[in-house]
This record gives structure tokens, C-alpha cells and sequence, in this order.
């Protein structure tokens, strides 16, 4: 499904909510207590939807909530179950924060309106027992708000930095419970957005795609999970913007938000704010927002190109007084063959689900689009839109969004581009100190490269910062570290591109390593295993300012089976004094188009080894390495990066493109 | 140690010790001993009752007085002590206290008896020994006589016996109290010579091996004496042969070795051998060993676990990370040999695992993700020890290439490797490996090593790949000393979604995935055993839902005994597995055991929670139903319960629990009747066989139900009362009826008894046609085998 919305105020939101009232019936006020639990403080919560407990000793989560629609208690009373579970990415899990002890305050408590926070420092430390100070004292306030009248329990997570140190994190809020009351592996369904449409997984049961644990397309806020039997559950929504991977461990068993890898500096913070909305009444879901969660169900007439399809809505944090939904079919392997179904319209949204049916004719052929497009009333006469996508496969022979080659989807939607908080500064200039400063970004195998030797022959003061990349198949790629301060960024004299990924990058570090290029930084980038093709930095501003275009597949690495480096049709100073030995020889190499106006320097059975162009306004200088460190020198041979004068060429490259003028003057 | 010996079969007392090596003496042939020294407890100084101990009122103690033990769930330790006069004491001294139960948990929370010996002229202790007594062996209504031995030197000498008892607890919400009348201390005085010691050199033989067998003889009497020591071999439901037989003179006090040796025959399967001593032609004394032996070398593996009624020292680590003399190494060989189950895996101990199986550092940067130095010359020096008392010592080997060889292996022939969509390896963390860079400095810190920085899949369908990992077994065997290996991770498969080199997805769908997998197995298999024949190979990953769409992988892997390990029931005990339920669980167990083991695999299922599950009850249970199921591990042990010595059980009657004649029967009730006045579980738990004289058989295992549906659900591990006079009836087979029948236990017939592995002949009677016999009782579990 694909899903762009008119985004709302979440602070207009929360404010509404103090006048809104479930349509049609006066609503019962909430009410706060602190009980003692286990020789301990908890706070019960209740309001006419929903029963909930806070446990502080238990990581400040949500231990228990009764949905009295449903009715279900939706967690397991056993550690380790919960709502609103804290974590870092950086740490495995548990972490430092499940089932621990956190400190917690009643903010306010009148007949509409019950609000609490859970708060705790966090400390670095997990699993080796080693701080980590990317992640260590940084506070972390949790605060819960239940309203009267709203079905929504609407929790706000503050993170704040200390006053002396800037930090990097990933938060991660887990949700572990059984929607429905009870778990079935089959039957209770996580419904997540996707570029593929909506995903409904549960631990078996499944398409093509398995539990789609780890799931990255998502292309909107949202999830959900839904005892399908019982017709009830639990939403999670929150800002899109934020959102790393929308997480269901076994596909099912639990729902968990993960977020983007933030820069704070010293004393900031930034908060996240999720929805939890109970569910009853849907078969499946196809759209969560602050003002609905909205579900439907197409049951084509056999033998025809007809059929009906109804839609399903119950209300969300927001009170919508008027809504309509307009529908059309379109073929999913044609998106122009599309079909205007028509529109349904709903009063004012309640607890209870509303459902509609339209009919259909000649819709495409299988399988198919489902598109909505949402116009609503909000009290206050505030207006909303949404839209929401899904695929239908029908008698589409695999029964999924995939295609035979069991890789490629039919269908996928492009994601709407996430908006990142960044603080530029307003002009993008290097600020070089004395000495040689680079930054190295060290990937699988790139320390085959010998790039030591090339720093410390640079100069009497060389100084480099190594970031190391990391790979694992459920987290993807990660840096150990990045130069978030652009102040920091703009003072190296070179940056050395090793294997790393744009998954380890994230969308903030491209877009500043662009704008280091930008402000005219030299790039050193390096072949290896995780480079070019694997990198996926085609399509991205920082990859498309290579000199070279990089293949569309991630295995773009062929063997030469042992071929010499030879000169290239360009000339370069920075290589004229270094030639590499006449058996230097390279095993594995990059398959790259080289650019018109690039300069290929080396090359291996005729295609390009060592290419360099300059970029961007300041004219960054760039050089790409395309072969790789990998391969076993037969008899007689010597690999390049152990030929005696590799390390040279590595060296004059890192000063060409720092614009030091040595060769200038032909050193 | 003491048995009494029944008319037919074996007396193992496993409530008061072991069964082989350093077997304690031999009781027979010595006069009952008297009480030497008694005290009435009530009598005890205010100083010896230590805490929770008071002298109340009791009727029902002989002198109308006792001592009242209340339970403290914070409090472990002594609560009462007696401390008897010096006696001359020599071998065995019987201890009897006197005690009654109010509240006692049945299986749960023991009153701890600790035996001292004090030496007075040394001040030493000279024997120390502890017994646990559990409510099922205690009554409300009256006091029972406990009787515990305590064993010192056959030279008879002045002792202090210490005697302690304090509560256990275990158990939230339990309150027991335990009301203590009188101790009594009981020397023995010898009449004839006595068996100090007996075992064989090896816990596993291969048929028509030689055993060596060590009997060490004792004349602990004033007088010289001629004995005729005789070793008889007994195996399956009848087999008896005498094996060795000769006469040794013993001067009065004098302690003589008797070695032994003599030929196995064809058979497979456990043996005792029963060593008797003669004078006169009268026997005096008696003791046993046993042992496991199958051509395949783990087919009858199967073990005890650390005795939960003794305070168990924590050995195991001695063969997992910790550096060893080779005094604490051969120390640990002994006490795991008294386990009695021959497969033994050194797990994560290598650098690198599938690419690194003989380390070429020495010491290395082994362990899996726990970066733990080791030394490649002690696990050699400790593999030799395993081996020479018949353990099958196997490499644990995490089917991924890892850390410094994987990634060099990587470096050189990246074509070797398998990728995911991504074109990317399992996992590698690079500054992890800027800090393993630094590993052969003398300050380097393990624990700044957090995990492995490289970790990827080879391609096992390519040829190269396969000779590679062949080679790297073949060394592991070769160079280090292991008989085989167990994989995790990966177990030479490939999965679909797996691409090469190249990208191309190696086997878009499980049907080919599990063929080409198959295959790669069979090759790897091949190219090893053309080195090593006798090479073992083990794979975690066998339960039915991890092999369903791999059945031909999984048939490959079993084939030829490999250890299938099966971690899915660790799991179990959860709410959302239909296995929670014990009934589910025991089908479960008997149906995929049958499967495995016809398959040609060596059943390894894990406990609940893999180290077992916070209640007793959950644990025995689980050991019994897994052993009955063909399962081949580490059986929950207590001695001092009676559920049996579920190891030796296992051990000595491995024929009718992993006999490759066993058929499981699905549906068994038109063959066998069980008839009893309370539930007993039966129908999922029925097998046919074959003995080695080809007699068909049909075994039926009788398992009282736990009280609880579902497992974990029993926090005091209360227990179904024993069900007794039970009726088993069998039909004829082809118009043929059984001719014999056999009932085969470890557990006694009374919950007070003692542990006693055992196979006894039942009269069988014709009931309507059937062969039907009637079991006396059944605690937890009993075995009826119907013969042709």
C-alpha cells in the first residue's frame, strides 16, 4: 500500500482532545491511581475504552491493558510483556532499560485528562559490560496521556542529552502482546505499510516474503496487530519522518517501532510521540492515522471483472465528524488501466466499526491496486486527507506481489522521502587545520589496503579518524561512528571511502558527505567487498557524484582471473612518479561505466581500475578505486595491494584530492 | 557398595551411590551392626540446635520429646547437629536418625543429612557424605528410620562421627517441619573379604572388544582367607555368562588388585558385570559395572546429570573454557565416566570454527562470541584422557566461517562464499576486528573483544568448498584428536534466497534446496570417511518443524548415527506450544524419536528452558518421557528419589530405548490393554522388536500421569499417587501368543524404597485369550516387554 497524507499537528491533536467527545454519548471520566503491586508503586489508569497499569520497576512500560470493547487483555503477565519497552539499537536485547527500574511522576489527574511519566538515565552499558558514549547518560522521559473521551493512549518519549556532550542513538519502543488476548501463530496478523502494499504476517501463514521480520519499505507511520478471528487488536502510529524499520519479531509476536540514528548536540533533545489505538470490528487493516484506523475486504464475483468492496472504520486519537473515502481499481502491473469505483461516506467515527460496501465493474486484470483517497471533518472543522494503497494479487498466480523470478515485486511504489532534522550551516566550506586529517570509513576487507602507510607517509603530522562499518543481516549496515558536527566534517582533508553501504550511512550521512563533496572535500573511494554495487549508493547524491555509474545490481564484482594493472588513456601527475610494478596484479574488480569527462588513470584488461574527475561547485576531487583486495596471488604474481608501491599511489591520491600542491609544482 | 541380590536380574541401589568406578565396598558377608551409640534428640545441648530447632512435646517420639526443624525459605544451612562419641569404626557405618514429616513437599525441599568422620588424632575429616530425605520417604503419623552410610577405611579406627541435618529450600510457600526423635550409629564388623572397587577401563566398548577390568579385594577380618572372585556378564532380558573366574589369597588385613579381562561377544547394548566373591563356595560379597556397546559409536549413548541430592561440584567447565592441570583434567574424566553417557562435545573452543578446527596459534582466541584464550595442547592432552575410558569426544563446530580464518578465507576466495540479496555476508563488525588485531598483545583484554567480527556462510554445493570442509575435519580428528563433529548454525544446506558469487540464487526452491543439500552432506560424509572411517558426524536443527521442508537433508544427516540435536523443546513448556501439555509432549517425543532413530540418527532432545524448568516435578518427568522416547542426553538425576537411575536404566536396557528393531506403534490399542483402577499412560508409548536372537517383542511403557496437565503448572511438584495392580494384556500376533514376559524398572514399587535397576520375570496368564500380566505398581514409570 502506499500512503501519503496531509500531515497533522500532533500538538492540535492533543489539544482537540480535550473537547472531543465520543459522538453521540457523554463519556465517563478518567481516573488515576497508584496501587501497590508486588511491594511496589504502580499507576492504573482507566478511561471508558481502555484499563491499563504503568509499572516503574518494569521499565516504566505499560504492564497491562484491558481493552473493554474487545474485551482482551492484550499482555502476557510475565516480564519481558508489555507496552512501550525501551531500547536502543546499539544495544541488543534485552538492554539496559527493559524490566528496570524507572523513576515516575503523576503530571496531571483531573476527570479529563490522566498524564504520567516514567523517566531513567541511561548508562552505555550493556552486554560487554563496556560503556558505550555514544548512548550513556542521556535522559529518557517516557510520559503516558490518556483522555476521557479518546480511545487513544498517546505516549511522548523525550530524549535529552547531557549539558557536556553531544550523542548519537537509535531509539527503539517494543510492544509485546497478544492481540486478542491469546496468541495464534497463524491467525493473529501484523498489518505494516509497505511499498509492496499493505504486509499482513503473521508466524506462519505467510507469502512468498516469510515473517518479513525486519520490515524497511514501509512508507508510512503505522502498524498494527489483529487477533483476525476475534476481530481485535492494537495500532501504533507515529511520525514517518522518524522511522528506521517497522519491526514484528516472528511476524507476529510482537510490534515495535524502530527509529532513525539521531545526532543531538550537547543539552537537545528530541521527542518521539506513538499512538495506541484499540481495534474491533476489522477483518484487516489498511490505513492507521491520529483520526482512523480504516480496514476493507474485495470480494470479486467469480468469472467476472466485478465485484464489491467494503470498507471499515473506527476512530482514532482525533474525532472525525464526516469522512469520505473515494475508491478505484488499478492494475498493478499497468498503474494507467485504473478504474473509479466510487466513494462512501461516514459520520462521525466511533469506537464502534462503520462499514460500507460499493460495487464494482471491469476492474483490470489480476492483480490489482486498491487505492483510497480520504477527505474528512474534524471537530473544530479542521480538515484531513489521507491515502492509503494496497495490492490485491486475486487469480494472480503467485498469490503475492511477486514476480517469477521470486525477487522482484510486481508492484512497488516509491517511498515518499523521509524529511530529516539537520542544522546546516549557511555556507558549506572546508575549515582545514595544519596537518594532513582524514577520515576513514573502513569496510569488509579495507584494511587489506595498506591505507596506514599511505597516511603516514603524507605528512610529519598525520592524523586520521578511523569509522568502522558494521554488517549484519537483520541490522544491515552501521558506522561506529560519525562526524555529525559539520564543523568537524568540513576540517578533513580527505575522506576515505571504504566498503561501507547507504544503510550504514543512513539518509543523514549522505546527504552530509554530499555536502563535504559540496563544499569541495577530497574523496578517496575504495573497491572492496562492500563497495560500489553493494554499497547501493547508486541513486543517491553522494554515488551519483562518482566519476563512474555504478551497475543496478549489488553483485557487480567480476574475477579477472589474475590480470596486471596497466595505464590507463589518462595521465594524472599524482601517478606520474609511482608507477605500480609491471606483475602488480588484480583478481577482483568493480563493474562501472566510467562517465563522459572522467579520467581513467589505471585499468585491468581494459576496463577501469583507478578513475578521477572533480565534482560539484568547489570542485571536489574524487578519485575511485574500482578493483577489490580480495583474490590469491598465484606463483610469480604480486597482488596490488601488496605491490612496494601501492601504498604511494594510495598516499598521492589522498593529496591530489585534498589539493595539496605538491604536484603542482611537479613533486 | 551393598546389594541384595534378586532372583532374577540386577540390584543397583542407585539411592545410595554409583553403580561402576569407585563403586563403594561391598556390605555382604559382615555381621549387622548394633547400635554403638544412640541419642535421643531432644537430649542435644541449647548449643547443637543451630537455628530453627526447638525440643516440643511429641507423643510419638519414643521418649515423648523431639526436636522440631521449621523451614526457613531464606535460611540454607545446618539447623541441628550431633556430634557421637569416637568408635571404632571400619568400612561401612551405618548412621539411622529417626524423623517425621509434617508438610513435606513430596520431591521437593529435602532435610539434608551431611556424614562426618572426624579423625581425632589428626583433627581431619576423614569422610564426608551427604543424603537428602524428601517428603515422599517421611510420614505425619510416626517416624521412619532413615538409615544413611557413612564409609571410612577398612582399617578399623577411632572415628567422630558428625552427624547434620538442615533444610534444603526450594520451594515458595512451602512451610514443612520436620520432627527429629533419635540418632543411632551402627560400625559393622567383617566376616569375610569384601570388594573395595570395581570397574572397567572404558564407559563404551564396539562388540568383540576386550575389556580390562579393575577389582581391588579387601580382608578387612583377623584372618587369611582364599576367595573365588567370579565376573558374570549379564545383557538384555536373560542373557548370563560367566566371563572370568579365579582364586586370590588375602592375609588378614591385606588389600589386593584382581585385574580382569575378557572378550565381548557379537551383541550390541548395555552389559552389567556382576563380580561375585566366594569362600567356601558360598557368596560373601558382590558388586557390578556397567557399560554401553554398539558398532555405531553413540547409538546407546545416555547419561546421568550432576546428582541433585548432593552438593555437585561444578566440573563440567574443565572441558569448556577454564585452563586445567592435568590432575583437575583427568579428576573430570573420572567423575563424568560415574555419568555413565559416552558422547562428550567440547563446544566453541575453536578460533574459527568451520575454518579453523587445529588452530595453528597455541594459546588462541577461542569461544563463540565470549573471546576466551585456550590451549590447543591441553584440549589434545584432555581428548587423549577422554578417549582412553571410552568417551566419544566430538568438536562442536558452528557451521559459519568466523574471525581470523574466515576472514581470510574470504579474502582469498570471496567465490566461496554464499550471499544474501543484498550481496552481502552473515555479519562482520570491523572494529571488533581492529580490536582482535591486537589479541597477541600481553595486555589484551578478552572482554574488549565483545564479539565475532566476521562471520559468513560458505558455499557448500561447490566441489572446492566441500573438499575444503572435509580437509578441516579430517584435521580436527587428525591433528587435534576429536572423533567427530556436532554443527550448529549450518549443517553444509543451502536455503532458498542463498545467492553465489554471482548473484544467481543457488536453489530457488526447497525442493531443489533440499536435494542439492542432500547431496552436499552425502559428499562431505564421503570424503571424510574415505579418511576416517569411524569419523561421527552431529547437527543441531532436527525437529519436525526445522525439517519439514528439508526431509532428504535431514534422512542424509541421520543416516549413520549422527547426534540430532533437537533444541525445539526447550521451548515447551511455553503457553503458546501445543507441547505444554504433557499428554501432546509425550507423543510428541516417542513419534519423532521413532522417526530419527529409523532414519539412522542418534535423538538428542533438549530439556525445558534447555537447562530444565524451576520445578523437580517438570524434570523428571521430562527426562523419563524423553529417555522412553529414544532420547540420548544428560537424564535428571537424583538419587535419592525414586524415579529411578534413569542413566543406568538407560544404559544397561539401551536395547528396548534405541534398539534399531524398535517400530513405534501410532495406534496401539488393538495389540495392548492396560487396565487400572487410576489413569495410566500407555497408547503413545508402545514399540515392536526384535532381540538379538530374533524373538519378536513387544514393549509397552507405562508412565503414571503427572498431577498437572501442563507442564510448569506444578510449583510443588506434587505427584499423582502410584497406581498399582495394574493388568496388561496382549493379543496374539498371527495366532501366536507371547511366551514370556518381562518387566523392566529402576524405580523401587513403594515410594519409600530405594532406586533398583532391574528386570524381572512376570507370570503370565491367559485372560480371554490374551497374554496378561500384572505390574505391582507404578511410581513414574515401569516397562512391560511381551516375547515371542
Amino acid at each position: 500500500m502506499r500512503y501519503g497524507k496531509t500531515m497533522l499537528s500532533l500538538g492540535a491533536i492533543i489539544l482537540a482532545w480535550g473537547v472531543a467527545t465520543l459522538a453521540g454519548a457523554a463519556t465517563a471520566p478518567v481516573t488515576l491511581a497508584v496501587a501497590q503491586q508486588d511491594g511496589h508503586d504502580v499507576v492504573r489508569i482507566e478511561n471508558y475504552r481502555f484499563q491499563l497499569t504503568i509499572d516503574p520497576t518494569r521499565g516504566g512500560a505499560v504492564t497491562s491493558y484491558s481493552d473493554k470493547l474487545a474485551p482482551a487483555e492484550l499482555i502476557l503477565q510475565k516480564p519481558y510483556s508489555g507496552l512501550c519497552m525501551d531500547h536502543f539499537q546499539e544495544q541488543t536485547w534485552p538492554g539496559e532499560f527493559l524490566e528496570q527500574p524507572y523513576e515516575y511522576k503523576v503530571l496531571q489527574q483531573t476527570p479529563e485528562i490522566a498524564q504520567v511519566m516514567v523517566w531513567r538515565k541511561s548508562t552505555g552499558v550493556w552486554g560487554n559490560k563496556v560503556v558505550n558514549p555514544k548512548i550513556s547518560d542521556i535522559l529518557l522521559e517516557k510520559t503516558y496521556t490518556v483522555n476521557a473521551d479518546s480511545p487513544t493512549l498517546t505516549v511522548s518519549v523525550k530524549l535529552t542529552m547531557p549539558a557536556d556532550q553531544p550523542k548519537v542513538f537509535s531509539y527503539w519502543m517494543q510492544d509485546v502482546m497478544f492481540a486478542g488476548g491469546d496468541y495464534d501463530s497463524g491467525t493473529d496478523r501484523t498489518f505494516r505499510p509497505s511499498a509492496r502494499g499493505v504486509r499482513s504476517t503473521g508466524y506462519t501463514n505467510n507469502g512468498h516474503y516469510g515473517t518479513e521480520e525486519w520490515m524497511r519499505d514501509f512508507n508510512a507511520g503505522w502498524m498494527a496487530l489483529l487477533d483476525t478471528k476475534k476481530k481485535s487488536g492494537l495500532a501504533m502510529w507515529t511520525d514517518y519522518n522518524e522511522l528506521r524499520i517497522n519491526y514484528a519479531n516472528g511476524g507476529n509476536m510482537t510490534n515495535e517501532f524502530m527509529f532513525n540514528t539521531t545526532y543531538l548536540p550537547k543539552g537537545n533533545s528530541r521527542t518521539y510521540t506513538v499512538l495506541l489505538t484499540p481495534i474491533v470490528g476489522l477483518d484487516e487493516v489498511l490505513y492507521v492515522g491520529p483520526e482512523m484506523v480504516a480496514g476493507y475486504q474485495i470480494k470479486p464475483t467469480a468469472g467476472t471483472r466485478n465485484g464489491t468492496l467494503s470498507f471499515s472504520v473506527v476512530r482514532g486519537a482525533q474525532q472525525v465528524n464526516d469522512m469520505q473515502l473515494a475508491v478505484s481499481l488499478a492494475s498493478a502491473t499497468d498503474t494507467t488501466k485504473e478504474v473509479k469505483v466510487g466513494a462512501v461516506g461516514f459520520g462521525p467515527l466511533t469506537d464502534q466499526v462503520q462499514t460500507k460496501t460499493l460495487t464494482y465493474t471491469g476492474a483490470p486484470p489480476d492483480p490489482l491496486l486498491v487505492r483510497v483517497a480520504a477527505k474528512g471533518l474534524e471537530t473544530g472543522d479542521k480538515t484531513f486527507a489521507a491515502t492509503a494503497e494496497d495490492f490485491f494479487p486475486g487469480a494472480y498466480q503467485w498469490a503475492d506481489n511477486i514476480m517469477t523470478d521470486m525477487r522482484t515485486p510486481v508492484y512497488a511504489a516509491p517511498r515518499p522521502p523521509q524529511t530529516l532534522s539537520l542544522s546546516k550551516p549557511a555556507k558549506l566550506a572546508l575549515t582545514l587545520p595544519y596537518g594532513d586529517h582524514y577520515l576513514f570509513f573502513e569496510g569488509l576487507q579495507d584494511d587489506i589496503y595498506n591505507v596506514a602507510g599511505a597516511v603516514h607517509a603524507s605528512h610529519y603530522e598525520p592524523k586520521t579518524e578511523p569509522i568502522y562499518y558494521s554488517y549484519s543481516g537483520s541490522w544491515y549496515g552501521s558506522l561506529s561512528d560519525f562526524p555529525y558536527d559539520y564543523d568537524k566534517l568540513l576540517s578533513f582533508h580527505a575522506v576515505i571511502l571504504g566498503g561501507i553501504s547507504k544503510s550504514g550511512l543512513k539518509p543523514i550521512g549522505l546527504e552530509m558527505l554530499h555536502d563535504y563533496l559540496m563544499a569541495g572535500g577530497g574523496l578517496v573511494v575504495l573497491g572492496s567487498h562492500g563497495a560500489y554495487g553493494r554499497s547501493q549508493l547508486k541513486g543517491t547524491a553522494l554515488g551519483d557524484a562518482f566519476p563512474v555509474e555504478m551497475g543496478d545490481s549489488v553483485f557487480d564484482m567480476v574475477a579477472t582471473g589474475g590480470k596486471p594493472i596497466v595505464a590507463g588513456p589518462d595521465s594524472n601527475p599524482f601517478l606520474k612518479y609511482t608507477p605500480l610494478g609491471a606483475n602488480a596484479t588484480c583478481y577482483f574488480l568493480h563493474d562501472v561505466k566510467v562517465k563522459p569527462g572522467a579520467q581513467v588513470l589505471l585499468q585491468v584488461d581494459g576496463k577501469p581500475f583507478l578513475v578521477t574527475s572533480e565534482y560539484g561547485p568547489n570542485k571536489a576531487r574524487i578519485v575511485c578505486v574500482l578493483g577489490a583486495p580480495l583474490g590469491k596471488p598465484a606463483a610469480g604474481q604480486v597482488a596490488f595491494w601488496q605491490d612496494p608501491d601501492w601504498y604511494l599511489v594510495l598516499r598521492n591520491a589522498l593529496w591530489w584530492v585534498g589539493k595539496r600542491p605538491y604536484f603542482e609544482v611537479g613533486n | 557398595m551393598a546389594r541384595l541380590l534378586q532372583l532374577v536380574g540386577i540390584c543397583l541401589c542407585g539411592a545410595l551411590g554409583i553403580t561402576s568406578a569407585l563403586a563403594a565396598p561391598s556390605a555382604a558377608g559382615r555381621a549387622p551392626g548394633a547400635p554403638a551409640w544412640q541419642l535421643a534428640a531432644a537430649t542435644l545441648p541449647a548449643a547443637n540446635l543451630v537455628r530453627n530447632a526447638t525440643v516440643v512435646p511429641d507423643p510419638l517420639a519414643s521418649g515423648g520429646q523431639a526436636v522440631r526443624i521449621t523451614y526457613d525459605k531464606a535460611y540454607r544451612g545446618t539447623n541441628v547437629q550431633v556430634f557421637a562419641p569416637a568408635l571404632a569404626m571400619q568400612g561401612r557405618t551405618w548412621i539411622t536418625v529417626y524423623l517425621r514429616g509434617e508438610n513435606l513437599p513430596p520431591i521437593t525441599d529435602p532435610m539434608r543429612i551431611t556424614l562426618v568422620a572426624h579423625d581425632l588424632r589428626t583433627n581431619l575429616s576423614a569422610s564426608y557424605q551427604v543424603h537428602s530425605v524428601y517428603g515422599v520417604r517421611l510420614k505425619a503419623t510416626g517416624y521412619t528410620a532413615i538409615r544413611v552410610p557413612l564409609d571410612t577405611s577398612y582399617t578399623a579406627t577411632q572415628y567422630a562421627a558428625e552427624i547434620d541435618l538442615g533444610f534444603i529450600p526450594e520451594t515458595a510457600g512451602a512451610a514443612p517441619v520436620v520432627y527429629f526423635d533419635k540418632v543411632e550409629v551402627s560400625p559393622q564388623t567383617y566376616t569375610a573379604p569384601v570388594i573395595a572397587e570395581t570397574y572397567v577401563d572404558k564407559l563404551h566398548y564396539a562388540p568383540a572388544d576386550t575389556v580390562t577390568g579393575h577389582l581391588t579385594l579387601t580382608n578387612p577380618t583377623a584372618a587369611a582367607a582364599e576367595v573365588t572372585v567370579i565376573g558374570e556378564e549379564l545383557r538384555a532380558l536373560t542373557s548370563r555368562r560367566e566371563v572370568f573366574r579365579q582364586t586370590v589369597s588375602l592375609a588378614a588385613g591385606e588389600t589386593k588388585p584382581a585385574p580382569f579381562t575378557y572378550q565381548l561377544g557379537p551383541e550390541e547394548y548395555g552389559r552389567e558385570l556382576r563380580v561375585s566373591l566366594q569362600v567356601a563356595g558360598k557368596e560373601v560379597a558382590a558388586d557390578q559395572a556397567l557399560f554401553a556397546v554398539s558398532q555405531v559409536p553413540l547409538a546407546v549413548s545416555v547419561a546421568n546429570y550432576y546428582d541433585r541430592s548432593q552438593d555437585s561440584p561444578d566440573m563440567h567447565t574443565i572441558f569448556y573454557v577454564a585452563p586445567a592441570t592435568g590432575q583437575e583434567s583427568w579428576r573430570s574424566v573420572l567423575f563424568f565416566k560415574k555419568m555413565l553417557g559416552s558422547y562428550c562435545e567440547f563446544f566453541s573452543w575453536s578460533p574459527g570454527d568451520i575454518t579453523d578446527l587445529s588452530p595453528a596459534e597455541d594459546p588462541f582466541l577461542g569461544g563463540e562470541g565470549r573471546a576466551i584464550f585456550r590451549s590447543r595442547e591441553t584440549i589434545r592432552q584432555q581428548l587423549r584422557m577422554l578417549k582412553s575410558v571410552g568417551f566419544w569426544p566430538v568438536s562442536y563446530v558452528n557451521g559459519s566461517a568466523w574471525a581470523d580464518s574466515g576472514y581470510q578465507l574470504f579474502q582469498e576466495h570471496p567465490e566461496w562464499f554464499l550471499y544474501d540479496g543484498n550481496g552481502e555476508v552473515a555479519h562482520y563488525e570491523m572494529d571488533s576486528r581492529e580490536t582482535y588485531r591486537h589479541r597477541g598483545d600481553y595486555n589484551f583484554d578478552p572482554n574488549s573483544y565483545p564479539g565475532i567480527f566476521f562471520q559468513a556462510v560458505l558455499n557448500h554445493s561447490l566441489p572446492e568448498v566441500q573438499r575444503y570442509i572435509a580437509d578441516q575435519y579430517i584435521k580436527c580428528a587428525k591433528e587435534m584428536g576429536f572423533n567427530g563433529v556436532r554443527m550448529d548454525v549450518r549443517y553444509l544446506e543451502i536455503y532458498p534466497g542463498e545467492r553465489g558469487f554471482d548473484g544467481k540464487e543457488i536453489a530457488p526452491t526447497f525442493a531443489e534446496a533440499d536435494k542439492l543439500s542432500a547431496q552436499n552432506v552425502r559428499n562431505i560424509k564421503a570424503m571424510v570417511h574415505q579418511e576416517i572411517p569411524t569419523f561421527t558426524f552431529g547437527y543441531n536443527y532436527s525437529s519436525p518443524d526445522e525439517t519439514k521442508d528439508m526431509r532428504l537433508t535431514m534422512q542424509e544427516r541421520c543416516a549413520g548415527g549422527a547426534w540430532m540435536l533437537d533444541e525445539i523443546p526447550a521451548t515447551y513448556q511455553e503457553k503458546t506450544s501445543p507441547y505444554h501439555i504433557w499428554k501432546a509432549y509425550v507423543r510428541r517425543m516417542t513419534s519423532w524419536g521413532d522417526q530419527v532413530r529409523k532414519w539412522g540418527g542418534v535423538y538428542n532432545p533438549f530439556d525445558f528452558r534447555r537447562g530444565g524448568s524451576p520445578y523437580v516435578v517438570d524434570n523428571v518427568y521430562s527426562a523419563i518421557i524423553r529417555l522412553m522416547g529414544g532420547g540420548h542426553f544428560a537424564c535428571y538425576t537424583n538419587g535419592d528419589l525414586p524415579f529411578g537411575d534413569l542413566g543406568g536404566f538407560g544404559t544397561r536396557f539401551s536395547e528396548y530405548l534405541y534398539g534399531t528393531n524398535l517400530d513405534w506403534i501410532s495406534a496401539p490399542q488393538s495389540q495392548v490393554t492396560v487396565k487400572a483402577a487410576a489413569p495410566l499412560w500407555w497408547e503413545d508409548s508402545c514399540y515392536w522388536s526384535k532381540s538379538a536372537e530374533g524373538k519378536k517383542q513387544l514393549i509397552v511403557h507405562l508412565l503414571n500421569p503427572p498431577a498437572v496437565a501442563e507442564v510448569e503448572e506444578n510449583p510443588q511438584s506434587k505427584l499423582s499417587p502410584p497406581v498399582t495392580s495394574i493388568t496388561v494384556a496382549c493379543a496374539p500376533v498371527a495366532g501366536a501368543k507371547p511366551t514370556a514376559a518381562y518387566l523392566l524398572a529402576s524405580e523401587p514399587d513403594n515410594l519409600g524404597g530405594a532406586n533398583n535397576t532391574r528386570v524381572v520375570k512376570l507370570e503370565l496368564k491367559d485372560v480371554g485369550g490374551k497374554a496378561t500380566v500384572t505390574v505391582p505398581s507404578v511410581l513414574f514409570w515401569k516397562t512391560v516387554i511381551f516375547q515371542w
